[in-house]
């Protein structure tokens, strides 16, 4: 049992990373992204690409990925989300789903329909474990919820605490007074959305490293990012943490009562956050934390 | 007379003419032209329900595949360009359609009027459902259909009957010759698109349709004025889920395998969306015009598999980017085209006799 | 010898003409009141000034250098602030995070935080408060010196004083005398002829979008302002109830 609360925690902490760049995203612009978990297949695949074909270090190829995420955020921020937001949310919902598409079927292009791994280019640390009481945990889960903890406490003091980060806020809540104060909305958003990509990026190597990923992988990972999120109920540290972490024990303790109850397990315990939040009045993700939380 | 009269003049369905002398304003609702188009409507359903008479299976075949696509698009957009609730997850009760038709035909329901019985408890289910996602917004609505389709997917997985992944097949469709059968599902999709079109005819003209006008131009405010938006809504997302479900049923009718994974599949959406975004969302001509738009481009295109689908996805963005209102939305705001009138002109009387509804207009 | 040079702007709103071909300028350590009635196109010549509102023309000239078509924050940069009407302070965020924000575009010069504090003293204690949780009076403080951070050649207030009391307004305008010791031009827009008279060197009265008076403050009635305030031919005398809405902010 503790075995599989543990199991169910450090899975948590893939989701929690998972979250984050979508959470990130909506509260800065109010934007649902659902080529999220697309963009995070990509970088898996990205990834991919550099160690089985350039035979880069593992480490050193998800550190050459980041950036190629940022610019790939910022490009579109200019070229998707900035145009797309004037119209309203039923364009921005439909063009994000549009960009899905397109990229689902791009990897499928270019990289075919196989399941691939990181692992192999793990090596031994793929298969590593600590013995703690005579429980096996992997490395690779435990440094991904390091990851996720050290991402989420970065990104927000980021936001609360530099030139950059108030600059972002200011832009998040009035971009017209935002621009009269002196600050560049334009690039504080595409930033912003730069800075999402990159946490894309990191989600999307760890899923490359914890398990096997196809080219159509992104619409799981979009729903496993956006139930965290709203099972968390906000974009603070604890609030994604606590969300991730949830859902990842409602999917292991799901999958010990029944063979398909890992997925069930998650979307029940979803629903029943989504219904709580109904009942007590706080129905959204809130649009930013505040800067003292 | 006030504006508020006037429409409450119209719900009655009198004619417009009746009033003329009491009211300085009156309403059109019919227009030469809506007429012309009721009538060629009329005419090319006789013609297709009369065409089997001359061809052959295989036009059926590809003929259902276009009624369906109908349905999808049309009652999407009911939902989305409607009722601004733009879902991500109708192909849960596309699936659900398919899934209830197998249940009903293995307790022994006749399987034709097993298709349409399943679409009715489809919309049934969706009502009780609907109080919770309709509190959703936007973008929080779109994945939460999403992830309630993938709990129906999963859910339909858990019954034996289905055996999982495998999927199971309509079995009670071949006890009827393949002639009959063809035939039979033909008509049974011509009538259900007819149908469903009719329905959302006259539901964006009943009360309802001027209350989703109020809604999609100031939710807010149309509250304010008395209009029931949660209700009307809901009207809105169980026709939609109906209509999805008919949709799926009639797709297992064509198809008579049933896979779980192809039939919860988010393909349906981005088709629909596709057809809905291009064809014009929020305008009723739109929906249907995409839908055969899109026939046609998978009649000639769809061999080139992913690269169908990457241009499908494409065109979506293109579209939401550049060409917001769609094909037919740039045709009725360039040229005023309307074929069918689903609002009301408000005409002052000095313009009676001019065929455009000059001043205040309700359409679309 | 001036510090901004406006030419010729044009505003609209849509179909609308708010603001019809506006020039003039302001000196170094001016302080120029924008006086007019109610859409008469202050709120929108200011913005545009500012680069805030997107439909407009004619040229803007700060310090020599040509500002048209540079973006609102681009203009601050260079040392153009406007203090909104409304305040529009950022309110997720503090007292000190709004003024920081101001400060961010770095500018140099004798406006920092703490001298802001120093000046608008019951803000210190207030420092890390959600702007929420302020007066109006302290709300206006933070708008003002959220602008004044960013050491602005040019400041242009817009209704600072609305909705304040006059012994909060009083100590609002009390930084006026210090800017313009510091050659600081300023532009205000004031619906109280009465303060706007006492505290400018020149007066421009706007009607529907175009400026139809100016002159020294010292050189105009309070007639004549009135009688073009409201469109009335030169010599026509405001009559009582015509004033009142001009004069009721004094009383």
């Amino acid at each position: 049992m503790i075995d599989i609360l543990l199991q169910g925690v450090l899975l948590g902490g893939y989701y929690a990373l998972l979250a984050v760049g979508l959470a990130f995203l909506y509260s800065i612009m109010g934007i649902i992204n659902l080529a999220h978990g697309s963009f995070a297949v990509l970088a898996a695949y990205l990834v991919l690409a550099m160690t089985d074909s350039l035979g880069i270090n593992v480490w050193l190829a998800v550190l050459a990925v980041l950036p190629i995420m940022a610019v790939i955020g910022a490009l579109v921020d200019r070229l998707i989300f900035e145009p797309v937001q004037k119209g309203g949310q039923l364009l921005s919902v439909l063009a994000t789903f549009g960009l899905s598409v397109v990229i689902d079927n791009l990897i499928f292009q270019i990289w075919g329909a196989n399941t691939r791994t990181l692992a192999n280019a793990l090596g031994d640390l793929a298969w590593a474990s600590w013995e703690i009481g005579g429980l096996w945990v992997g490395k690779v889960s435990v440094y991904i919820l390091l990851a996720a903890v050290g991402l989420l406490t970065g990104l927000t003091l980021l936001i609360a605490r530099t030139p950059l980060g108030r600059a972002i806020r200011a832009t998040a809540t009035d971009p017209d007074t935002a621009g009269l104060v002196g600050v560049d909305a334009r690039r504080a958003r595409t930033i912003a959305s730069a800075l999402a990509f990159v946490a894309i990026g990191v989600a999307g190597a760890a899923l490359g490293m914890r398990t096997t990923f196809t080219p159509y992988a992104g619409v799981t990972q979009l729903l496993f990012a956006f139930q965290a999120a709203v099972i968390g109920g906000s974009t603070s540290v604890r609030g994604t943490l606590f969300g991730g972490i949830t859902l990842g024990l409602a999917q292991t303790l799901g999958a010990t009562i029944h063979t398909q109850g890992f997925l069930i397990g998650g979307h029940l315990v979803f629903f029943a956050a989504l219904f709580l939040r109904l009942q007590f009045g706080t129905l959204r993700l809130p649009k930013l934390r505040r800067a003292a939380a | 007379m006030s504006l508020s009269s006037s429409l409450s003049n119209l719900s009655t369905e009198t004619s417009p003419m009746a009033q003329a002398t009491t009211a300085p304003y009156r309403v059109r609702r019919w227009t030469p032209r809506a007429k012309i188009t009721v009538l060629l409507f009329a005419v090319a359903v006789a013609a297709l329900a009369l065409a089997p008479a001359v061809t052959g299976a295989a036009f059926m075949d590809r003929a259902v595949a276009l009624f369906v696509y109908i349905l999808l698009a049309v009652t999407w957009n009911a939902l989305a360009g409607y009722a601004g609730q733009v879902s991500v997850g109708q192909q849960g009760f596309f699936g659900l359609g398919a899934y209830v038709t197998i249940r009903l035909s293995d307790a022994g329901l006749p399987v034709f009027p097993s298709l349409v019985v399943a679409a009715l408890v489809v919309g049934a289910i969706a009502l009780p459902v609907s109080f919770v996602m309709l509190r959703l917004r936007e973008g929080e609505f779109a994945i939460g259909m999403w992830v309630l389709a993938t709990l129906f997917h999963l859910l339909v997985n858990l019954d034996p009957l289905i055996q999982g992944e495998t999927g199971v097949s309509l079995i009670a469709l071949n006890a009827v010759p393949a002639e009959t059968r063809n035939l039979v599902i033909y008509l049974m999709a011509l009538v259900s698109a007819v149908a469903v079109i009719s329905a959302m005819f006259l539901l964006l003209r009943s009360r309802i349709g001027a209350a989703l006008q109020a809604i999609r131009d100031d939710e807010a405010a149309a509250h304010s004025v008395g209009v029931n938006v949660v209700r009307t809504k809901q009207v809105i997302f169980v026709f939609a889920a109906f209509g999805a479900a008919l949709a799926g049923a009639l797709w297992l009718a064509g198809n008579v395998s049933f896979q779980p994974k192809a039939y919860f599949s988010v393909q349906w959406m981005a088709y629909t969306i596709f057809m809905v975004i291009v064809g014009g969302i929020g305008t009723f001509e739109g929906a249907i015009l995409g839908a055969v738009v899109f026939f046609l481009l998978e009649t000639f295109l769809g061999g080139y598999g992913v690269w169908y689908l990457l241009v499908l996805g494409a065109s979506a963005i293109v579209m939401a980017l550049g060409f917001p209102q769609g094909i037919w939305g740039y045709l009725s705001s360039r040229h005023g085209l309307s074929l069918v009138m689903v609002g009301r002109h408000l005409e002052a009387p000095e313009t009676e006799k001019s065929g455009k509804g000059s001043g205040w207009s309700a359409d679309g | 010898m001036s510090v901004l040079e406006i030419s010729d702007l044009t505003a609209r709103h849509g179909l609308l003409s708010a603001v019809k071909g506006v020039s003039f300028s302001v000196a170094p350590g001016e302080v120029v009141a924008l006086v007019g009635a109610n859409g008469a196109g202050k709120s929108t010549l200011l913005r545009s000034i500012a680069g805030a509102h997107q439909d407009q023309g004619g040229t803007v000239t700060l310090k020599g250098e040509d500002l048209t078509g540079c973006d609102a924050h681009k203009r601050v940069q260079r040392g153009l602030a406007l203090v909104p009407e409304g305040r529009k302070l950022f309110s997720q965020m503090n007292v000190w995070e709004n003024l920081c924000l101001g400060a961010q575009v770095g500018r140099s010069g004798d406006w920092t935080p703490e001298r802001v504090f120093d000046v608008f003293d019951n803000l210190n204690k207030r420092r890390y408060s959600a702007c929420t949780h302020l007066s109006g009076g302290e709300q206006q403080a933070v708008a003002i010196g959220r602008a004044l951070v960013s050491n602005p050649d040019v400041i242009m207030l817009d209704e600072v004083s609305l909705g304040l009391s006059p012994a909060i307004v009083d100590r609002v305008y009390a930084v006026l005398p210090e800017l313009r010791a510091s050659g600081t031009g300023v532009i205000v827009v004031e619906q109280d002829l009465g303060r706007a008279m006492s505290v400018a060197d020149r007066v421009i009265c706007m009607l529907e979008g175009e400026i139809v008076l100016q002159g020294r403050a010292d050189s105009l009635s309070r007639e004549e302002i009135i009688g073009a305030y409201f469109g009335l031919p030169p010599g026509a005398q405001g009559s009582e109830d015509h004033a009142n809405p001009a004069m009721g902010a004094m009383t």
